[in-house]
């Protein structure tokens, strides 16, 4: 397996709060990595500084070999790395396909990219809404919005953050399988609070706190460390 | 009043209307896309009518071919200012962006006034007569004016809804960090908005030099109102920004012939503390965080 995403020695100071301590991490291509942590654990910190929302107070950042570390997020974006937000950021008063359009990078003629909007719109299940305004979806149809204009960005590695927060049982069943499905497109970086689901479709996980790795392997090395245990799921998980 | 009058006065609303479009379309680019109040957007209109007003006077070229010279060199001004000055401030606190922009007006409103002194300024070269049409009678001046800013107008708003830059401008609008998640590039396109907003003004400064005298505070004196109209059709609504600029220039030409033009201008504020008061929003804005 080839690696997508490497990440060295991370830091990121806001003033005196020192949000991100020293992480390291490497992804591999085709690999699901579940990130998680309680709030505050600098999860999302993280992931701004991989998308290239904050530049990091020092380390390296490296999607596919190439370091990203003090590119703009728009060039990383190009670069191949799609995100979601933790809080939906769609464009409220454009149309559902034209908030895809807009991430598809213009190519042979806007009626191709229309096309090729919808037929990322039919694959995340909201072509039936591709003409309707952003602003008018519910929050599980705006969460798949967001996964799908990441897809438009014909990424290698999408970083979803908390894409099931606030989703029904139903919603959140079927959005964890289609992130599944995803890693065939995508290496995929997963942060979520609903830690024993997401566990179930991740290849491996590390588990942050205070800004800093406190655990990382395989979902059942996780599942059984005892300080993450403790911490985040609980004395009686199974 | 009688018919014809009311036709008459409709129509001279409609030209001032127009151009108070094309100076409001700008400032509201500005503000939807960059998230400045530009303050010095009349000094890119005393821009264009001065140069204009030059080009007409010492190259003898007509002043239609002075309107997207005007466009020309206010996008290169604009590109310059948004690149070396304005972007330089973003990021800072919304007052220290005010003042680097209110800063750019005096500066701009110092270079007029020294090198053109405050004299009132004019040309006859260009279009003369009249056109009549029925019991209207417009000049041929102000009907120039008038295709002219339908056809700036109609483009601008071609370029914004369906083009892919115009995508990306709406985009950016909406949400910066989405916009740069999806690969916009955000610098490159507020250079873009910025400098078809100040082509805008500078090619409306054109056309007031046309149908107006030309002195340094002209463009000042009409971003007031283009301000105005951009907070009555809703702070970055292109849309709401058109709709209001006619309807000022309507009213304005009704009240200042049925009173005066102080009483237009009291009209007019009165309008924006009523729509204040009932639609803070504006006619086609939307609520703040929806």
């Amino acid at each position: 397996m080839s690696g997508i995403l490497t990440v060295v020695d991370a830091h990121k100071r806001f003033g005196g709060i020192h949000a991100v301590r020293g992480v390291s991490l490497a992804l591999n291509s085709g690999e699901l990595l579940g990130l998680f942590g309680p709030n505050g654990a600098g999860k999302t910190t993280l992931f701004n500084m991989i998308a290239g929302l904050y530049p990091p107070t020092s380390g390296r950042i490296e999607l596919a070999s190439r370091d990203v570390t003090r590119e703009p997020a728009f060039r990383r974006a190009r670069a191949g790395i799609g995100r979601t937000f933790q809080v939906c950021r769609p464009f409220r008063g454009l149309t559902v396909a034209e908030n895809v359009l807009a991430a598809i990078p213009p190519g042979s003629g806007v009626g191709d990219d229309r096309a090729r909007a919808r037929e990322i719109l039919d694959a995340v299940g909201l072509l039936p809404k591709a003409e309707d305004a952003a602003g008018s979806l519910t929050l599980g149809m705006l969460k798949r919005l967001e996964v799908a204009r990441a897809l438009a960005l014909e990424p290698k590695l999408l970083l979803l953050d908390e894409p099931l927060a606030g989703l029904t049982a139903s919603e959140t069943s079927d959005l964890l399988g289609f992130i599944q499905g995803l890693k065939a497109r995508a290496s995929i970086i997963l942060v979520d609070h609903n830690v024993r689901q997401s566990l179930g479709v991740c290849d491996r996980a590390i588990v942050m706190d205070a800004g800093a790795v406190i655990a990382s392997g395989s979902p059942d090395t996780i599942r059984r460390d005892p300080g993450v245990r403790r911490a985040y799921l609980g004395e009686s998980a199974a | 009043m009688t018919f014809p009058l009311f036709l008459q006065l409709l129509t001279n609303g409609l030209v001032v209307g127009a151009l108070l479009a094309i100076v409001a379309l700008g400032v509201a680019l500005i503000f939807g896309v960059v998230r400045v109040v530009n303050f010095a957007h009349g000094e890119f209109v005393t821009l264009g009518a001065f140069a204009t007003y030059l080009v007409v006077t010492q190259l003898n070229i007509s002043p239609l071919l002075g309107i997207p010279l005007a466009f020309v060199l206010g996008a290169a001004v604009g590109a310059g200012i948004q690149a070396a000055i304005v972007s330089r401030a973003a990021g800072r606190p919304e007052l220290d962006v005010l003042m680097v922009t209110y800063a750019l007006s005096i500066i701009g409103l110092g270079i007029f006034s020294s090198a053109f002194s405050g004299d009132f300024r004019s040309y006859s070269e260009g279009p003369s007569g009249i056109f009549t049409l029925g019991s209207v009678v417009i000049g041929l001046r102000s009907l120039t004016v008038l295709l002219v800013c339908l056809i700036v107008g109609v483009g601008t708003i071609l370029v914004v809804q369906r083009t892919r830059i115009g995508l990306a401008l709406r985009a950016l609008a909406q949400s910066r960090d989405s916009a740069a998640a999806c690969g916009i590039n955000v610098p490159a396109a507020e250079l873009f908005a910025f400098a078809l907003a100040v082509g805008l003004a500078a090619a409306a400064g054109a056309l007031v030099s046309l149908i107006g005298t030309i002195h340094p505070r002209v463009g000042h004196d009409l971003v007031l109102d283009a301000f105005v109209v951009v907070v009555l059709g809703g702070m970055g609504s292109i849309g709401g920004a058109v709709l209001a600029a006619i309807a000022i220039g309507i009213v304005n030409a009704f009240t200042s012939f049925a009173l005066d033009d102080s009483w237009a201008r009291i009209l007019t504020y009165c309008l924006l503390y009523a729509t204040l008061l009932l639609r803070p929003h504006g006619l086609l804005g939307r609520h703040v965080g929806a």
